[in-house]
């Protein structure tokens, strides 16, 4: 054994953590060498350095101190139990509201095709009206910025219209009998999408 | 798991392992007042997170860990107002004056020189060496508490000693020198 591996173990022959044949080894080096057997004696000291360090003894207050702590957090957490439930109750209602919402929200695909929708709520297609009967009335969706227009067989008559929260009304006068055609045409000023409803109808009489 | 249950336990703990667990922290920290006050806390925290515990490892195992980590964090926050601060640690009592073989008086310079040092090694060592010598755990438990190898637990230990053991040699000299 040299004093290179005598070192490695050192530590472990001192704790006797050693098997008996390792142990003779390291007896037989430290009878030859003196510097090894120093390096021995210093490792035999600090060892009995180390496992003569006695414990401290804990202030005598601390479990007092701990018990209080806890039974102070104790009276604390009954007190608030009640109003725990009541908010644990509102945030159930507020996740339960909010996933509804979210399991009832448009795809995205329609959600942008929704955004320039116009639904025209009359004429109906191929209806029959008097001519005091006919009116134009499409919704939007009023929270985005349209632009549109609306044709009364070919003509534009958008400045006729009006537009009041999302709703256009048009009420054309001195309609002739026969087919009509009218045409709505929107715009979604921010995507540049457009969307376009046309519908054909009957007019009796003359205006 | 009841408040009387949990309290009941909680007192358990406290009969098993309150002079272990603040002997570790005042070791670690050198400060008896702070150890005090972080050794409360570990025990509070320990209360709050009964319910979680789940048997994977044994109490003891699981309230030191909750010890070391507490401790750590309030030695980092602590080292970092020092560093705002520019406190200076405290100077330690040192340097050896009576001659190495005056036996008892040398054991017990030795001794409090020990004490004094232990502080102030680097962490992974000082964990070991208290766990080892001051706790008296086994390298497979002192491997399963720091969650290392039991040859690190084995190499840090044999480290640390050796630190120890060149500090006081490194005391004993400059104090000759300086008589």
């Amino acid at each position: 054994m040299n004093c290179e591996e005598f070192r490695s173990k050192l530590g472990e022959f001192v704790r006797g953590e050693l098997g008996e044949a390792e142990r003779a080894e390291m007896e037989e080096h430290l009878r030859v060498c003196p510097d090894c057997r120093a390096e021995y004696e210093r490792e035999i000291r600090i060892e009995e350095l180390l496992s003569g360090v006695e414990r401290v003894t804990p202030p005598q207050g601390l479990r007092f101190e701990i018990l209080k702590e806890i039974n102070r957090l104790e009276r604390k957490r009954k007190r608030l139990r009640p109003l725990v439930r009541l908010a644990s109750a509102f945030a159930m209602i507020f996740i339960l509201l909010v996933s509804y919402l979210w399991l009832r929200r448009p795809a995205p695909a329609e959600l942008e095709a929704a955004a320039f929708q116009v639904d025209l709520l009359s004429p109906r297609d191929k209806e029959v009206y008097l001519p005091d009967e006919v009116k134009v009335v499409a919704a939007l969706y009023p929270e985005r910025d349209y632009r549109y227009r609306i044709y009364l067989d070919g003509e534009d008559v958008t400045s006729e219209s009006k537009h009041i929260d999302g709703t256009i009304l048009l009420e054309p006068e001195g309609l002739d009998e026969g087919y009509h055609r009218v045409l709505v045409e929107i715009e979604d000023r921010e995507s540049g999408s457009s969307a376009e409803i046309d519908r054909v109808f009957y007019c009796m009489g003359g205006g | 798991m009841k408040d009387e249950e949990r309290k009941k336990l909680l007192i358990e703990l406290l009969d098993r392992y309150e002079e272990r667990i603040f002997n570790l922290i005042y070791w670690k920290i050198g400060d008896y007042e702070e150890a005090k006050d972080l050794t409360q806390d570990v025990f509070i925290k320990a209360y709050k997170a009964l319910d979680k515990f789940r048997g994977e490892s044994s109490y003891y195992t699981w309230l030191y860990r909750i010890a070391i980590n507490h401790t750590n964090r309030a030695m980092k926050k602590k080292s970092l107002l020092k560093f705002f601060s520019l406190d200076r640690p405290e100077s330690r009592s040192a340097y050896y004056d009576p001659e190495p073989d005056e036996g008892e008086k040398w054991k017990e310079w030795a001794l409090k020189a020990i004490k004094e040092r232990i502080p102030s090694l680097p962490e992974k060592y000082r964990e070991v060496i208290i766990l080892y010598y001051f706790d008296g755990r086994s390298y497979e438990e002192i491997a399963e508490i720091l969650g290392i190898s039991m040859g690190t637990v084995k190499s840090r230990l044999s480290r640390g000693r050796d630190l120890l053991s060149l500090w006081l040699r490194g005391s004993e000299k400059v104090g000759r020198r300086s008589e």
